[in-house]
């Protein structure tokens, strides 16, 4: 196992460490805490549905079987992983999303024998066909619930509407078709292939000691030998398949999702563009902003309203989202705001106000066990060190922004809208 | 170091909560008044409009801004109903004056405005500017419209009203439509004097070192305010328990129905009084070795989700759940089935193990998080017990509590949100 002490002398220091199959392994000590955070995790999610392992020839498996195997993961020949957590105190829980599945807990006592819970259930696969069909259920009502979501809705239609081809566009969970499809079969070859260790991270942060945390994975992690995995990149062109997209739901007032599609031309950004990305998006429509003050004072938005940088391995967008009784007019506005940032420049105060807050939030992110192993997992998947941003603030200028802002291009942006239904 | 407390003049206490595991300072502003149904909606509004502009920082925009440039402090709000107390509270977080670029004192500049919105706002001639107040009331009834789009928060807030009836306990926070649409300056200037003259006041600090000067602020701004029939912490309304059950279904444009259960209960008030009734709902639908997790979910498949949570403040019980139609009847058959079980004494001592361990791990996680602490002593009145103190009562509720909390509990209302059929 290689090890790499890295420090910063405001923020603190941590562990990075890889061992001889390839797994990536971040601790912090936090001194004082009284718990910690732990997530054992692959780079495996909901895009991950085309793809070869070790050269050999590619597979296509139906969409949700990432989040279908995080559910079915918690079951053992022994019993229930939860049962076996209850029994220490401990909170469990995992997550799927469109680029990674996480496996977590947090304690206050008794962190070494949940280490070693999570370190054995995650490396134990137990399918059966018996099982994989109760999980069918269980999964169908997770999906329906999803649908009566708008946010949700709102956000999946406006990722259809941009992608030609790219499985982000596909519910998480799948669709209540696809996960019929998944058998035990198909959840051991994905296992096989994505929960190798070469695929997959540790990260833990806490009242913990580093030595003992390596020593306890030297110990638990089998010994599999690195597999080389070939992800199918999913064509992509700079056009959206549609501007617009609306459909109606059970609420009281559109909401809407607006984006911007942005390309890499096959790679993925870097720590600095997606710094850059967070810093654009809060000069432009963040609460200080002067599309923000636009659109409040002419009641075209309320308290939701938010930005984010949507971006993953294949895919990357800016997306503004909220709920206004007039989302066209929303989506003009940003656009003319874009362009008018362009020619005009950025307010040096602004600039200077919000690199600022992003420092905060970096200084305040260590403050909290679970921030840092977040970011940890961040690091891990689209790589950089865990003290980047600090440094990395301090480079940007006006120009990195402005340069960004020309390359949103109005003709590959899409408008999702949910609308209320109409009565009668 | 422990909790200090001490008056900070009449009817105003400072609570400091030593914590030298973060980066911030986290300081609130909680004030506490009777529940009125009739002033509820405005009195709901006006920690809103306080947070959005003061006489110094009359735009919104320049407030925002003069937050990013304190390093992205945080400024929050909210009004809840705690027990049969309306808790106002208006709080900032801010990264410790060692973080600070330039040898300023953010701590001290963050109190100093969070007093200024609270004692100081944008009056003009003695009233509120009509453009904040029809921008906050605006917000306020998107907020109220807004609530159907979550499906689950509505079919409680739905439950709690059918189960209140008149108790002003029932009401949805934020008022309705109508009323907020009346809400004035007269009202809210009316509110804002009643409030610093008449509230119990608790000014909380957690920090690594004795804000002195924030306390000195907030106590000589109470001292130059007529404080007079300070409001009675102990006051306490039971919801009598129903004559028979009371049973709504409403139905909406949803796939997934919704099931909220209300239950009274013969326990309330401090966790001394009513540890049994937090451990009872613990077992009956907490974590993931309750009786509801395990067996309704778990075994049965009749939902993805199906938890109970206990109300000590107010003494009830709910039980929410996501269904499909068919299932409706079944569930809530199964959910009264386990509490007979438990009022049976049928379930094992593991299980009692496994809710202690679970609920004293999170205790002590308490101490990781500012906003935690902050929230565990300010969402209570009454003597206040720490996360540790709270630890040792709950190791102390026997199996026989459990069982008499348990046969306490009535079931008083079943809310039922259902898809529309074909026809409606």
């Amino acid at each position: 196992m290689k090890r790499t002490l890295c420090t910063d002398k405001m923020l603190g220091e941590y562990t990075y460490a890889v061992t001889d199959n390839g797994l990536k392994i971040y601790v912090m000590e936090k001194s004082g805490f009284s718990s910690a955070y732990a997530i054992f995790g692959t780079r495996y999610g909901s895009i991950d549905t085309k793809f070869s392992k070790n050269g050999g020839k590619t597979v296509e498996v139906p969409a949700g079987i990432a989040h279908f195997l995080e559910h079915k993961l918690f079951e053992s020949e022994e019993g229930d992983t939860f049962q076996r957590f209850a029994k220490t105190g401990a909170y469990c829980n995992a997550y799927t999303s469109f680029d990674r599945t996480c496996y977590l807990f947090s304690c206050s006592s008794n962190f070494e024998e949940n280490f070693d819970i999570l370190l054995d259930f995650v490396q134990s696969p137990y399918f059966t066909a018996e099982t994989v069909e109760k999980e069918q259920g269980i999964i169908a009502q997770e999906i329906k619930m999803y649908e009566d979501s708008p946010g949700w809705r709102v956000l999946f239609n406006m990722l259809c509407a941009m992608y030609e081809n790219h499985p982000v566009k596909i519910d998480i969970a799948g669709t209540v078709d696809s996960i019929a499809k998944i058998d035990h079969n198909l959840l051991y070859e994905c296992y096989n292939t994505f929960y190798n260790p070469s695929n997959m991270y540790i990260c833990v942060a806490g009242n913990i000691d580093t030595d003992k945390v390596l020593a306890q994975i030297e110990k638990n992690l089998k010994s599999t030998p690195p597999v080389e995995i070939d992800r199918y990149s999913f064509p992509e062109s700079r056009e959206v398949l549609s501007s617009y997209t609306e459909q109606s739901l059970e609420v009281a007032k559109p909401l809407f999702c607006f984006g911007y599609k942005e390309v890499f031309d096959g790679r993925d950004p870097t720590v600095k563009e997606r710094t850059v990305a967070g810093l654009l998006l809060e000069i432009l429509c963040g609460d200080c902003s002067e599309l923000y003050r636009r659109l409040l004072d002419d009641g075209l938005i309320g308290d939701e309203f938010s930005a984010e940088y949507f971006q993953g391995h294949g895919y990357s967008a800016f997306i503004i989202e909220g709920e206004s009784d007039d989302p066209v007019k929303v989506s003009e506005e940003i656009k003319s705001e874009v362009a008018r940032l362009i020619k005009e420049g950025i307010d040096p105060r602004l600039l200077n106000a919000v690199k600022r807050s992003a420092y905060g939030d970096a200084v305040k992110n260590f403050d909290s066990t679970e921030g840092i192993v977040r970011d940890m997992v961040e690091c891990a998947i689209s790589g950089g060190d865990l003290f980047d941003t600090v440094e990395i603030l301090k480079e940007i200028t006006d120009r990195d922004i402005i340069e960004r802002l020309k390359a949103l291009d109005k003709q590959a942006s899409v408008l999702s809208v949910v609308s209320p239904k109409k009565k009668g | 170091m422990s909790l200090k407390i001490f008056s900070l003049t009449k009817g105003v206490d400072g609570y400091y909560i030593p914590n030298d595991r973060f980066s911030t300072t986290l300081i609130t502003c909680n004030l506490y008044i009777p529940l009125n149904a009739e002033t509820m909606a405005a009195e709901s509004l006006l920690p809103y409009l306080l947070s959005s502009c003061c006489e110094k920082y009359r735009d919104y925009i320049d407030l925002n801004i003069r937050l990013l440039e304190l390093y992205g402090a945080d400024l929050s709000c909210s009004a809840t109903k705690s027990g049969d107390r309306f808790h106002i509270k208006l709080g900032i977080n801010v990264i410790n004056d060692k973080f600070s670029f330039d040898g300023g004192s953010p701590v001290a500049e963050a109190a100093d405005l969070l007093c200024g919105l609270i004692f100081a706002p944008a009056l003009e001639n003695g009233d509120f500017s009509p453009l904040d107040i029809d921008r906050e009331k605006r917000k306020t009834i998107e907020r109220i419209e807004g609530e159907i789009n979550n499906k689950r928060s509505f079919a409680r807030t739905r439950l709690l009203a059918e189960m209140f009836g008149k108790d002003p306990f029932g009401k949805f926070s934020y008022g309705s439509v109508d009323e907020v649409s009346k809400i004035d300056s007269d009202a809210l200037v009316s509110v804002w004097r009643r409030l610093l003259e008449t509230a119990y006041v608790r000014i909380c600090a957690v920090s690594g070192s004795y804000p002195e000067k924030a306390f000195e602020k907030f106590a000589d701004m109470f001292k130059s305010i007529p404080r007079h029939d300070i409001t009675d912490t102990d006051y306490f309304r039971e919801l009598p328990e129903a004559k028979s059950v009371k049973d709504i279904t409403e139905r909406f444009e949803v796939t997934q129905g919704k099931l909220a259960l209300g239950f009274t209960s013969d326990l309330h008030g401090s966790l001394k009084e009513s540890a049994a009734l937090s451990l009872l709902s613990d077992i009956w639908g907490g974590g993931p070795y309750s009786k509801l997790f395990e067996n309704v979910r778990e075994k049965e498949s009749l939902c993805y989700y199906c938890s109970a949570s206990s109300r000590r403040s107010k003494g009830f019980v709910m039980v929410e759940s996501g269904i499909e139609e068919q299932n409706a009847q079944k569930v809530v058959d199964a959910v009264l089935r386990e509490l007979d079980d438990i009022k049976k004494g049928n379930f094992d001592d593991s299980v009692i193990e496994a809710s202690k361990k679970s609920v004293t791990d999170a205790l002590a996680g308490y101490y990781d998080s500012a906003a935690a602490l902050d929230a565990w002593y300010t969402r209570e009145l009454g003597e206040p017990v720490s996360p540790e103190e709270a630890s040792d009562i709950i190791m102390k509720v026997s199996r026989e509590e459990i069982i008499e909390a348990a046969k306490g509990i009535k079931l008083h209302t079943v809310y039922r949100l259902l898809p529309k059929r074909g026809e409606e």
